[in-house]
């Protein structure tokens, strides 16, 4: 194999590895995430960010979204100004105090945990 | 230098090869991967509203399975959430129970992860968002319900299977009147019901197998029918859809609220978009600003090319661009047999593409696409004007369930093996004495129209450009040919048969190493002058209409 090759096999064989994974069960987690709104899921079911962390919840789909704490501490909305985010909406919220919350998508899940729904835990989960 | 380019190159390569639906997985319910959680048959308890709960919710929360909530006449407030399986909510009166979003609310009921849930005889309106809408689940039926502009869809299954829609009408939704997405099997079917006044009458992303559209109507919308290939959702392709005996009318020639999509493929009656093994049969289809049937990949992250559909026995009239169409790219097997029809795109489509015997290549007519396309920027560029969904007309009184309050209560099990149609039973619906055919033939050329402007620049220069210079390119080269005095006349006819039987390359490589006597200059501006351009506005229309 010349080396144009082995540079095209090596880097195609990257983009590959790239582009796997992700699925929804998995957990996103870093400092400064983004959390994709598909229709009608969220992108990740947990999400774990540092105290101070941020999350942008970014409108991915066809249909509007948004993200809503279960015990209304927190909206996209008070940072978007409407619930209402379409595809390349983004709202992005910094969390400077620890804590766990289920949140939702008002008009595709519900506080219960139902349908469009997932959990942020920042900062270190209880034990 | 040249090895980065082909690192780039394969990168892109790579990740174009793994472009496709978002991560994730469907719901069980969508995938017939799980049972039904509802009881078969009713509790015995009727929870009534208001005389016993003051709000349709409040009936809801105290319900238990299979308990049915009857809804007195009244105009409710609210927007009603259900995860309790198998529940029946029953209007007494289809237009006199009134769930009113006032353009606050979300949804007017949507049922969540609650399998079973029965929705009938009620009227749902000025919702932001749904006006009824069923998630997550196995099992559901909507019968004789009433959704008018609602700002989503109107009457809408997601990620569920087993389910009706059954004597119902919805108008004034930008995106659907209708929708059921990602299912497969869907094991659905939507019979006897009205869809006007909305982007589209049905649309069914992602929404595949044992799914049956029969015996509707679907008017004055942007387009008729859509089932869809679409990244943005779980489960593509689109696959064995059964559309038959519709009657699909008027779509795209009046005012309808509109998302992207709609507004992209407006003016059509019967979409197969980028759809596999379905079929459209015996539908009445008629006026139409575009095209009548059209077949046709869907360019999303992927391009997803339509393949072995089968559209037969339909009868098409006044269609601006051609009764039935075909676009390319397209997969083979596509096939069009015994349909009463004025013309095709491209001409002899049922003669070339027939169910029996051989089909002729004809999988890359790409001319009626550039309307798609042209839509497609003048959205991004703002040239559409808006309609505000709250502004379609209601409809008259609608026609109430028999038994009404006293009908038996059914919780949704096995409903579609109930409700599964005689197909071999349905005709081609009757033209109805008050429709005439009043669309004319719009020009076009090869496909190409020039109903916008944008569109009509897409077709010149992103369509017909290259052709006019592969043409200008021939001519010129054969004409050189034979006036070149230091080519042998054999070294002339090699170069002749490489440029005739070779497109595009065969002409190119002559100008580049066949020692031509037309100054470089020149030769240059002709081949990458004409090419640019056609680059150039090829990149535009991409990058403006966000495929690039």
């Amino acid at each position: 194999m010349n080396r144009r090759w082995l540079v095209l096999a090596l880097a195609g064989a990257l983009a590959l590895a790239s582009c796997g994974g992700g699925d929804a069960s998995e957990v996103l987690e870093g400092e400064n995430v983004t959390l994709k709104m598909f229709d009608n899921r969220f992108e990740f079911t947990e999400i774990r960010i540092p105290v101070g962390g941020s999350v942008d919840y970014y409108g991915a789909g066809r249909n509007p979204h948004n993200a809503v704490a279960s015990d209304d501490s927190w909206t996209t909305e008070d940072v978007f100004g409407s619930l209402e985010q379409y595809e390349g909406d983004s709202a992005v919220i910094t969390y400077d105090e620890p804590g766990s919350w289920t949140f939702f998508c008002t008009f595709h899940g519900n506080a219960d945990g139902a349908g469009m729904a997932a959990t942020l835990i920042v900062g270190e989960p209880e034990a | 230098m040249r090895i980065r380019i082909w690192v780039v190159a394969a990168v892109s390569v790579a990740l174009a090869s793994c472009a496709g639906p978002p991560p994730g997985e469907a719901s069980p319910a969508a995938t017939g991967d799980t049972t039904n959680l509802a009881p078969e048959e009713w509790s015995g308890t009727t929870r009534a509203v208001p005389g016993e709960f003051p709000t349709i919710q409040a009936a809801v929360d105290a319900a238990e399975s299979g308990d049915l909530v009857l809804v007195d006449r009244g105009t409710y407030r609210e927007s009603v959430a259900v995860t309790t399986p198998g529940l029946t909510i029953r209007g007494v009166d289809r237009n006199e129970v009134i769930i009113d979003g006032e353009f606050e609310r979300a949804n007017g009921v949507e049922v969540l992860f609650a399998d079973g849930v029965v929705v009938e005889n009620i009227t749902s309106m000025n919702h932001r968002v749904n006006g009824f809408f069923w998630t997550g689940v196995r099992g559901y039926r909507g019968s004789y319900l009433t959704a008018i502009n609602n700002g989503d869809y109107g009457i809408y299954a997601y990620d569920s299977g087993d389910g009706l829609f059954e004597h119902s009408y919805a108008s004034g939704s930008p995106d659907a009147a209708f929708y059921i997405g990602q299912c497969n099997p869907c094991d659905a079917v939507i019979t006897d019901s009205v869809g006007e006044y909305s982007g589209l009458g049905y649309s069914g992303s992602n929404a595949s197998t044992e799914l049956y559209l029969v015996n509707n109507v679907f008017r004055y919308n942007g387009a008729g029918i859509a089932p869809n290939s679409w990244d943005g959702e779980l489960l593509p392709p689109v696959e064995n859809v059964t559309i038959v005996g519709n009657l699909v009318h008027d779509n795209g020639s009046g005012e309808f609220p509109y998302k992207t999509a709609q507004w992209i493929t407006q003016g059509n009656g019967i979409l197969l978009t980028g759809s596999e093994h379905s079929i459209a049969e015996r539908n009445l289809v008629v006026n139409h600003p575009m095209n009548g049937i059209f077949v046709h990949p869907n360019i999303d992250k992927n391009v997803w090319m339509a393949g072995d559909n089968r559209v037969v026995d339909n009868v098409v009239k006044g269609s601006g661009l051609a009764d039935i169409t075909m676009a390319g790219p397209s997969q083979d097997g596509n096939c069009y047999a015994g349909n009463d029809y004025s013309d095709t795109m491209p001409a002899l489509l049922e003669l070339r593409q027939p169910c029996d015997g051989l089909r002729f290549p004809s999988s890359f007519q790409m001319g009626s696409l550039t309307s798609l396309f042209g839509r497609l920027v003048e959205r991004n560029l703002g040239l559409d004007s808006e309609v505000f969904y709250g502004d379609m007309p209601h409809p008259q009184p609608q026609p109430q369930m028999p038994g009404g309050a006293e009908a038996e209560v059914r919780p949704a099990v096995n409903v579609f093996a109930s409700a599964v149609p005689d197909i071999d039973s349905i005709d081609v619906p009757a033209m109805p004495s008050d429709l005439e055919v009043t669309q004319q033939k719009g020009f076009n050329i090869m496909g190409v129209t020039f109903a916008s402007v944008v569109g009509g620049l897409l077709g010149a220069y992103a369509y017909f450009l290259p052709l006019a210079l592969y043409a200008a390119w021939v001519v010129i080269a054969l004409w050189e040919i034979i006036k070149r005095d230091d080519l042998s006349r054999g070294a002339g006819i090699g170069w002749m048969f490489a440029i005739l039987v070779v497109p595009f390359l065969g002409v190119i490589a002559y100008y580049v190493v066949g020692k031509s006597e037309i100054p470089a200059a020149y030769r240059w501006t002709m081949l990458a002058g004409g090419m640019g351009v056609y680059i150039l506005f090829l990149v535009l229309g991409l990058v403006i209409g966000g495929i690039a």
